[in-house]
């Protein structure tokens, strides 16, 4: 009971990588370069490369007020924030962390109060685009 | 009788001191996204009382030179207050919903 869970959840995280890369290959063979991201959100909605071009949409309407454009914590409003808003790019926080602090604000994962919770503002599918945004978003 | 006079105008100088200070705090309500007044004319030491009407958060702040601030995220029913020391154009905003705005003017 316990080795087959474990062998479902492996398959699990391997399924999607493994789709991954034939995804990659229908988007090329489907989209022009030119008009390659309404395309991939288009026809390709449920993949992850969809997901992020999402993503990047909410990010540009809602964090990059604080998190700034380049997600580096420079935005508009981090002057009136003390501790500053966290650079993104530099982050290693996991992706349950994410979804956790973009839900609940700093206050409610006892972190700093600036950071509001987004939890009623977006919908699941606007988190889990923001945050496979910010994922890809981090530099090494 | 003097120091009857003097203890009668003490207390109408607290009286009026007190009836100023509440006079200076204007109740402004967050609804429907929305700010219920879109501009207001405060005067210098005046304070503007936010209040979320909605049943989700809202968030007030302004980064005018005149004011700059933070008030955080808040839930319905509660309600955070700030003072303008600073005569000027404050425009504020709610960090969570982009088209909040409203503007104060600070005499
Ligand atoms: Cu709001």
């Amino acid at each position: 009971m316990r080795a087959s869970l474990r062998t479902i959840i492996s398959l699990a995280a391997f399924v999607p990588m493994a789709a991954a890369g034939s995804e990659q290959d229908q988007i090329a063979k489907v989209c022009k370069p030119a008009d390659a991201e309404d395309c991939i959100v288009r026809e390709f909605k449920h993949t992850l490369e969809a997901s992020k071009i999402r993503g990047r949409i909410v990010y540009k309407n809602y964090c990059v007020l604080c998190h700034g454009e380049t997600g580096m914590g420079d935005g508009r409003a981090a002057k009136v924030h003390t501790p500053k808003p966290a650079n993104l790019v530099a982050s290693k926080a996991p992706p349950e962390y994410i979804d956790l602090i973009v839900r609940k604000g700093g206050e409610g994962v006892g972190r700093y109060r600036g950071m509001p919770p987004w939890g009623d503002q977006l919908t699941d599918e606007q988190i889990a685009d923001v945050k496979n945004y910010l994922v890809a978003l981090r530099r090494p | 009788m003097n120091a009857v006079f003097k203890t009668f105008a003490l207390a109408s100088f607290l009286v009026m001191f007190a009836a100023g200070a509440h006079a200076g705090e204007t109740v402004v309500s967050q609804k429907n996204k929305d700010f219920s007044q879109k501009s207001l004319k405060i005067k210098v030491g005046d304070s503007i009382a936010f209040r979320n009407d909605d049943p989700f958060f809202h968030n007030v702040f302004s980064l005018s030179d005149a004011a700059s601030f933070d008030l955080g995220s808040y839930a319905q029913g509660q309600s955070k207050s700030v003072t303008f020391k600073k005569a000027g154009t404050v425009e504020i905003e709610c960090s969570i919903h982009p088209n909040m705005k409203m503007v104060v003017e600070v005499q």
